[in-house]
């Protein structure tokens, strides 16, 4: 009963009388300690007036200097106004606009005899200086990282894009959450309909509330059963700008230190900002490294299991000797022995990541020691396993993308295994099977295998090789971008270097 | 899913048709040239190409005059829904056999020369599985996983360029030894490997530039009937004349010359590469079977009769137990059945819209 005659009240309007007005603050915030109610006269106008707040979410030497002050002690302007030093003051008179805007940090001030409420913006909750990014270290790059507050994430992009074309779209997701997502693109750029089919895929989203992107991310996904990411998530801004100027679109969730990147194709894994101010041909070395890594950490181990255990005819008589050897004392099949193994590494991955920094060394040197020499030196796994599970794990950490690398270390389970039943041609299968999953994939209405399949060979320049930023002139392709140029041709005297 | 949403490009399209040729073909091709017509047989290949190509244009004609949907919505819009039905019926059959032939020369291979103690069912089960998966999403992500197979296959030719070093140019000689008439009787061997033009049947409507389709399919043929010629020519220079028509397959065996002081036996991590080339023969065209048979019943979806497709193929190999006597045998159905379905039915079918539409612009 209570509850309805607040829903019931929240739809009303501001009334003209402060007591009334004050008493219904009172109703809406109910068990709210921190909600506070400010009673003052206004000097410029002699008006009764009340502010409301709540007091961990406002900034308070804001609110003090720049309200509290000039309404109580200063002269009013020429026609009888007051003013305070507020930059963004709106005019509400619903309650439940007004109570949404306390809730977000914001200050109400009612004032007698008038039915309308002011709000004026106090936002000042927690907030985390900008730092380094931690997921995404680069060695030239920005070192700002995005941090928990949207508007700043927006700034910091805008920072990089200040053009008129830069949009953005604002929705509310999350029944209780309420959190603010920011859809932003070049409107001369990015192809319209992925615009709009994210807007409309956002605005379907029905939750309670959206804490992280990756929430968000699993929403807005086109195939949600899907091993590999279909957005990346970058806490860069500089990598968030270069994505929005390829044509693609960031999303910015409010609250959350990284902002997702859509649609993406399955190349733009493997591209780090780095890339684009190293010289070209190192940039494209690591790429084909990087390339390489990918499959070696899916297929290594796999590969190792079929030809220990179908195919060692193909091995050359020297290595065969080396590895029986090596594998003379070695109790268990290759399987087990691999199994083994990588289930230790996933552990000790996991502990790495979950314990504090201080213990964590420890976790390193534990399993160092214990898996590096201890087991080998037992005679329960060989040393040529343990040569390919760290070439396997140095292989996934050089994937720039943290989801990407996830999708790696599962999918590296599977082909150990079909490799196990049915050797190469085990491997093959889970092979057709991977291509199969990633050319089955569109990631908002994009092929994610593009630009190989659909072959668009001028997006070539930017996937497995980095040509020469001079020659990049066009976008890709594959983002379906409404403007394609990207810069003019270089004039040819600039070329000869007469300049 | 409608044709407008699962849009194929041209180069995808010249992807699947070759796959469709040339797969699993190119294995006993030189061999079987040789014994048709000795080392002349190679001589048969452009004649082939001539008359498939012909065969192309005609098929792409036929199919321009009904854009917008499939065979099967061709012949229902000009000859009503029994004589489709009936195609459907006829194309289903064809394609299984096209599937199952591709699918046991895979399966016979992979015994041979990977897992010589694994059962053939098991096998059966393992290469259905990603076939299921690729080809339960439509044609797009066919053709997106034809032409990628294809971009990454483009370097095995150029290993077979190492056998050449052990090369005997005297072999081709003297040409024309018996006549033209040997070689004649080898174009006969030639429609085998051609067969798979039909998949314009249904790739068409699909097709974004319809314009180039013509251009595309004989693209496809030349390509896959320069690989032939290639094949043909590395094998013939390789082996002796009197041996080469002995070996069931030998593009493989020749691999036994490549030598590299890191890896023993080369032919064994190839053939496993080859499995990816020879899924190209299998998956589109148990798409196409489904896609038959759904026409034909007008339910469900393609992943039911994906289902029915493996289900048949497993009891058909449980009839009769799948052996290389077995695969010439399906040889020579699919030459009849492709030569009907391939040749004969398209040039019928263009004289009869011809004919029909000159009646309708007299009328």
């Amino acid at each position: 009963m209570v509850e309805q005659n607040r829903e019931l009240e929240r739809e009303k309007k501001v009334g003209a009388n402060l007591e009334a007005s004050v008493e219904i603050v009172r109703r809406l915030f109910t068990d709210t300690p921190d909600l506070f109610v400010r009673r003052l006269t206004i000097k410029q106008t002699g008006e009764k007036a009340a502010l409301v707040f709540l007091q961990d979410m406002t900034d308070r030497a804001s609110l003090n200097r720049d309200i509290l002050g000039p309404l109580q002690l200063e002269a009013g302007s020429a026609d009888g106004e007051w003013v305070t030093n507020v930059a963004v003051v709106r005019r509400e008179s619903v309650w439940s606009v007004l109570q949404e805007a306390i809730f977000e940090g914001d200050t109400v001030l009612l004032v007698d005899g008038r039915s309308d409420a002011f709000v004026l913006d106090t936002k000042g909750w927690p907030q985390r200086a900008i730092e380094d990014p931690q997921q995404e270290p680069s060695l030239k790059g920005a070192h700002q990282g995005f941090v928990e507050t949207a508007s700043q994430n927006i700034a910091m992009i805008r920072r990089y894009i200040p053009h008129g074309q830069l949009k953005m779209r604002k929705f509310k997701v999350g029944e209780r959450g309420n959190t603010n997502v920011c859809l932003l693109y070049l409107q001369d750029v990015a192809n319209p309909d992925i615009v709009d089919k994210l807007d409309k895929r956002i605005r379907e989203v029905e939750v309670d509330i959206i804490i992280n992107t990756g929430e968000l991310s699993e929403f807005i996904e086109d195939s949600p059963f899907a091993l590999f990411p279909q957005t990346i998530s970058t806490e860069r801004p500089d990598t968030a700008a270069s994505q929005i100027l390829q044509g693609r679109c960031v999303i910015v969730v409010d609250r959350s230190p990284s902002v997702l990147v859509a649609p993406v194709n399955f190349m733009a894994f493997f591209q780090t900002v780095d890339d684009y101010s190293t010289r070209w041909s190192i940039a494209t070395f690591l790429r084909l490294l990087r390339m390489f890594a990918f499959f070696a950490a899916i297929f290594l181990p796999g590969f190792y299991i079929a030809v220990l255990s179908f195919h060692f005819e193909i091995i050359p008589m020297k290595l065969l000797l080396t590895l029986g050897e090596s594998r003379g004392q070695v109790p268990f099949p290759p399987f087990v022995e691999a199994l083994l193994m990588e289930i230790t590494l996933e552990m000790l991955r996991e502990a790495g990541v979950r314990l504090p920094s201080p213990i964590g060394q420890t976790v390193g040197i534990v399993g160092g020691i214990v898996i590096g020499q201890a087991v080998v030196q037992a005679g329960l796994i060989s040393n040529i396993m343990v040569i390919v599970v760290a070439f396997t794990a140095i292989a996934s950490f050089i994937m720039p993308n943290a989801d990407m690398t996830a999708a790696v270390r599962l999918m590296r389970f599977f082909i150990m295994i079909m490799a196990l039943l049915f050797g190469f041609a085990g491997l093959i299968v889970g092979f057709m099977i991977l291509i199969g999953r990633l050319i089955g994939m569109n990631s908002v209405g994009t092929a994610y295998s593009s630009p190989f399949t659909p072959l668009r060979p001028s997006d070539w320049k930017d996937t497995l090789v980095r040509v020469p930023l001079r020659l990049m002139n066009m976008r890709p392709v594959s983002n379906r971008t409404k403007q394609l140029r990207r810069q003019s041709k270089i004039s040819d005297s600039r070329k000869r270097g007469s300049t | 899913m409608s044709a407008a949403k699962q849009p194929v490009s041209t180069t995808q399209f010249i992807s699947v048709i070759t796959g469709l040729q040339a797969s699993v073909v190119f294995l006993a091709l030189p061999s079987n040239l040789a014994s048709a017509a000795g080392t002349d047989g190679w001589l048969a290949i452009p004649i082939g190409w001539m008359v498939s190509t012909v065969a192309a244009v005609v098929i792409v004609r036929v199919m321009s005059y009904y854009p917008q949907g499939t065979i099967l919505d061709l012949l229902q819009h000009f000859a009503g829904g029994w004589a489709s039905r009936l195609a459907a019926l006829m194309l289903a059959f064809y394609y299984f056999i096209f599937a199952y032939d591709g699918l046991i020369i895979t399966l016979l291979v992979t015994k041979e020369w990977l897992l010589p103690n694994t059962s053939v069912f098991i096998l059966a089960v393992l290469f259905l599985a990603p076939g299921i998966m690729i080809a339960q999403k439509g044609l797009q992500v066919i053709s997106r996983y034809a032409l990628i197979i294809v971009i990454m296959s483009i370097w095995i030719p150029f290993v077979y360029l190492f056998t050449l070093h052990d090369a005997v140019w005297l072999n081709l000689l003297p040409m024309l030894k018996e006549g033209w008439g040997p070689v004649f009787s080898a174009v006969r061997v030639m429609l085998y490997p051609a067969l798979g033009l039909t998949a314009v049947f249904f790739i068409y409507p699909h097709l974004t530039n319809k314009a180039a389709a013509a251009s595309a399919i004989v693209i496809a043929n030349s390509l896959s009937h320069g690989l032939y010629l290639f094949i043909t020519f590395v094998c013939f220079v390789y082996f002796s004349p009197n041996e080469i028509d002995q070996f069931m397959t030998p593009v493989i065996y020749i691999m036994k010359s490549l030598e590299f002081n890191f890896i023993e036996r080369v032919e064994v991590p190839f053939i496993a590469f080859y499995l990816l080339i020879f899924s190209l023969d299998s998956i589109p065209s148990m798409y196409f079977v489904s896609f038959c048979l759904k026409r034909m019943i007008n339910k469900g979806s393609i992943g039911v009769y994906l289902g029915v497709f493996c289900a048949a193929v497993l009891t058909v190999m449980l009839v009769r137990s799948p052996s290389v006597g077995h695969i010439d045998d399906l040889n020579f159905i699919m030459a009849l059945t492709g030569i009907l379905v391939e040749y004969i039915l398209p040039v019928c079918l263009l004289l009869f819209l011809v004919i029909r539409n000159k009646g309708k612009k007299a009328s």
